[in-house]
């Protein structure tokens, strides 16, 4: 699973065949991940994939029932959290209610030892970077939620860690906070030249802000590489439907002709690029496709799939098209704007051109 | 949508007001003349002054506060340690343990009572002080311990993990950030175990012995031979102390709350 | 997270259940069993015979006088705490702070300094005959005191505060958009109140019912000073078994029976609301 990271040699963290059972239940299932210095990883998965447990592992609140946890070459699975030189952004920010932000941001250096003036210039120095200067004395009740996240941030950022892992840190806070939030979470990251690891079930935070995204499923992992690799070719069907929710179709293979392979199913005939992997006719193989790649027209052509409008809904600046095959199979078309001449019930046939489309779950076939 | 008629506000004034009624007859003749209850005869400080002469009496005072103050730290102390090594910790007689440990203010106090009466016959304990330190801190504990698990479950596990996280090992995570956050229940369970100890009568009665007496004792034989208006002295006092720690006890609860909202 | 050593914390309280709730409560079950011999003593042979004396008249006749006394305490509280607690739950912020307070106050007094105040208030010459007789309604003082009716009394301003406040902890939680739901659908005033107000507030009821039944089984004292010694209870019995009758293990077979009847009504609770703990007990 580990790709050719590891070969750089300059992997600050590395995770080899974790796995951990919570109550007989396996929620982890052999993880390997290897994460370069400064590198922006973010771990996206639906609830319940493991990927909060994976942050808690790194972090040293879980022990992992086996596997090994290396920080800068060393494995630390035996060492206390508070010994590690990792720090942790909670999904509930866990400020101290009862301290002010400034003891709040100032607690990893109490706790070192660190003497006033240092103190005091850190806790400035932290604060500002997060746009949270003049707010020392106030206590959290008295914060909004994106302020407590900034001074969450801050405090987790003093003792500059090497690695700082943060659980969707964003979740509790509004759409446009957290657009805000992310660029500014980017912004700082590039300036501070740390490693963060960030977890989340957002594709599109994940998009905006990662060098490199692993998809997470059921406590392995499903995918790993670059925003736009995963989201131009995924590789199973899950990372295609979850990364960039494209339209995931099933069909028996015909040919392969120029570098394309022909497919068919009940809803017609459609199009995806041959990845080189031998084809067999008669084979059943899946494609994703994302909404925006398919084209929509009232008149047939000889490899196109028919089926009927079935509404037309408005999200995101974007339309939505679920078109209805003749299988039963459903395509989702989108469009930006508002404006689409098709009208519900309206019968349609769908292509799109033969690199829009990608086969996935190739390795299970075998 | 809210909003409370006359009437049901009329019942409200009249339940409270039938609650103080006997409170305030026992405060208005504290001031009377008279030794009997029954008539005013005029306003007098002597039962006050007669109360400060009554040696008995100041020392069954002295009795209860001290055992109050000591059964209420006793369980303080353990019933706070048992709460946080219980909430944390998981083993199969947890739930038992929890039903045993509460056990105490569940029953009828007159079972305690008994039941103590022949468990410290049996073990041969002198009745005295031991014995009812004994007592009153086993149905404190459940009060403290109660509390204190009530607010460790409202507590963000991850409040303490942070802490951890930060640096800061196992037991300075406890001083700096779980005994803050749990303080206002400890003081608030000591309070109101303190104030149990205080009035208890019937597990009293069981456990003490002739030489040492509690003031509920002393007022509970009073009560069957005859009353002094020295008590009505007394307790007017004592209601004035008790509405202070009242209000103390409030502002705690009210911190602890708020604390708790973040 | 490794807390190897966290649960040591508990060792005091572990310690401190066994010897002194767990060995006396076996030490109950073992003494109920016991053999009573002349005099204050009693030897360890196995016997039912405690239990077979409660058969006898005098002792059923006392039970049912408690059972009774308990049953008219705790439906006169429900009454009475009910709509006290259901108003208290609808008032404002700085009403409902009030009012509790108001409540705790006098219920943190010493329970006897308020049992006397009633002697003050009931007795031949007190204060409430006064009134009446001032008033005209009756030409010779009532002689309440010392009576069945002062005794209830009693036991009802002592418990009272407790069904008030577990009634008041279920009304605050309530949602009262449901209320408002069962309005809009169609449900007259009472008809929402039934379905839903006090469907919900049920388990403080409940946890209410439970606070004020069981300690008035075993309240002796209130009938000992407001009742004179005209009404025996199980709890008086006990303590005048271990006392004055010297018979230990038949104290034991009465406390073993009571505590019997309490478990049980717990356990009814607890079957019937679906929780396990009191609704305002602390």
């Amino acid at each position: 699973m580990s790709e050719a990271l590891t070969a750089a040699g300059s992997a600050i963290l590395e995770l080899r065949d974790i796995t951990k059972s919570f109550d007989g239940a396996r929620v982890l299932r052999g993880i390997s991940l290897s994460v370069r210095e400064g590198e922006f990883v973010t771990l996206l998965g639906a609830s319940g994939c493991g990927k909060t447990t994976i942050l808690r592992i790194i972090a040293g609140l879980e022990t992992p029932d086996g596997g090994e946890v290396l920080l800068e070459g060393r494995d630390v699975v035996r060492e206390p959290p508070e010994k590690r030189n990792v720090n942790t952004v909670f999904q509930s920010y866990a400020l101290f209610p009862h301290m002010t932000v400034r003891q709040n941001v100032a607690y990893a250096l109490k706790i070192r030892g660190a003497d006033k003036g240092e103190t005091e210039r850190r806790v400035r120095d932290a604060l500002a970077m997060v746009q949270m200067e003049g707010s020392e004395k106030k206590t959290p009740a008295q914060l909004s939620g994106g302020q407590r996240q900034r001074v969450a941030i801050a405090r987790a950022l003093i003792n500059r860690p090497k690695v700082l892992l943060l659980d969707e840190p964003l979740g509790a806070l509004d759409l446009q906070l957290r657009r805000q939030m992310q660029y500014e979470l980017k912004k700082l990251q590039r300036q501070l030249g740390t490693t963060f690891i960030y977890v989340t079930h957002d594709q599109e935070e994940a998009i905006n802000l990662s060098d490199r995204i692993v998809v997470l499923r059921d406590g392995r992992i499903e995918q790993q590489g670059a925003p736009n690799e995963i989201y131009d070719r995924p590789r199973t069907s899950y990372a295609a439907r979850f990364v960039g929710s494209a339209n995931v179709l099933h069909g028996t293979a015909v040919r392969v002709e120029g570098g394309a392979v022909l497919l068919e199913n009940g809803g017609g005939a459609m199009r995806a690029r041959w990845d080189g992997l031998p084809v067999e006719t008669g084979e059943a193989l899946t494609l994703a496709v994302r909404g925006e790649n398919v084209e929509i027209s009232r008149e047939a052509s000889d490899v196109c799939l028919r089926g009927v409008v079935e509404a037309n809904t408005f999200a995101g600046g974007m339309l939505r098209i679920p078109v209805r095959l003749n299988d039963g199979a459903e395509v989702v078309i989108t469009r930006q704007g508002i404006h689409f001449d098709f009208a519900a019930g309206e019968t349609v046939y769908l292509r799109w051109h033969a690199d829009a489309a990608v086969l996935v779950d190739r390795e299970e076939a075998v | 949508m809210k909003k409370v008629g006359a009437l049901p506000k009329l019942y409200l004034a009249l339940v409270l007001l039938v609650t103080y009624l006997p409170i305030a007859v026992v405060i208005v003749f504290s001031f009377n003349d008279a030794k009997l209850p029954v008539s005013w005869t005029g306003f007098s400080w002597r039962w006050y002054e007669a109360l400060l002469r009554d040696a008995a009496l100041m020392e069954a005072l002295r009795n209860s506060l001290l055992l109050g103050a000591a059964s209420s730290a006793f369980a303080a102390v353990i019933g706070t340690l048992g709460a946080i090594g219980m909430a944390r910790a998981h083993y199969k007689t947890k739930g038992m343990m929890e039903y045993l440990s509460t056990l105490p203010i569940m029953l009828p106090e007159i079972i305690l009572g008994m039941v103590f009466m022949a468990f410290f016959a049996l073990l041969r304990l002198p009745f005295g002080w031991t014995t009812l330190i004994i007592a009153h801190t086993s149905f404190c504990i459940p009060y403290v311990f109660l509390m204190v698990k009530a607010r460790l479950v409202g507590i963000d596990k991850s409040i303490e993990e942070a802490a951890r996280d930060l640096g800061a090992s196992p037991a300075r995570t406890f001083f700096d950030v779980t005994l803050p956050l749990i303080l206002p229940a400890v003081l608030s369970g000591c309070i109101l175990s303190f104030a149990m100890s205080f009035d208890d009568v019937v597990i009293s009665i069981f456990v003490s012995s002739p030489t040492v007496s509690t003031l509920p004792i002393k007022v509970y034989t009073q009560m069957r031979t005859g009353v002094t208006p020295e008590i009505n002295a007394l307790c007017t006092l004592i209601l004035i102390a008790v509405v202070l720690i009242l209000l103390v006890s409030a502002a705690l609860r009210r911190k602890s709350a708020s604390d708790g909202k973040q | 997270m490794k807390r190897g050593r966290i649960w040591l914390c508990a060792a005091p309280l572990y310690a401190f259940t066994l010897v002194f709730v767990l060995g006396p409560a076996l030490y109950l079950v073992a003494l109920s069993f016991a053999q009573n011999t002349a005099g204050t003593g009693f030897c360890w042979a196995f016997t039912l015979e405690n239990f077979a004396r409660m058969r006898d008249p005098i002792y059923l006749k006392c039970f049912r006088e408690s059972f009774r006394l308990a049953l008219s305490t705790t439906v006169l509280n429900v009454l009475l705490g009910y709509p006290f607690g259901y108003f208290m739950g609808r008032l404002g912020a700085r009403g409902k702070r009030l009012l509790t307070f108001l409540i705790m106050a006098p219920f943190w007094t010493s329970s006897l300094i308020r049992l006397y105040g009633w002697i003050i208030l009931l007795q031949v010459k007190g204060v409430f005959n006064r009134v009446l007789l001032w008033l005209g309604v009756v030409d010779e003082p009532l002689k309440i005191l010392y009576s069945y009716p002062a005794v209830l009394i009693g036991m009802v301003y002592a418990l009272l505060p407790f069904m008030i406040l577990a009634v008041y902890t279920s009304v605050e939680k309530l949602d009262w958009t449901l209320v408002e739901a069962a309005r809009d659908l169609g449900a007259s005033r009472v008809k929402a109140f039934c379905t839903v107000t006090l469907r919900l507030t049920l388990p403080g009821l409940m946890s209410g019912v439970v606070l004020t039944f069981v300690p008035s089984m075993g309240l002796f004292f209130i009938a000992d000073i407001l009742g004179g010694n005209k009404i025996v209870l199980v709890g008086s019995l006990i303590q005048d078994q271990m006392t004055r009758g010297g018979n230990q293990p038949f104290a034991a077979a009465l406390a073993l029976v009571l505590a019997a009847m309490t478990t049980l009504m717990l356990w009814l609770y607890r079957r019937l609301t679906g929780t396990s703990e009191l609704e305002g007990v602390v």
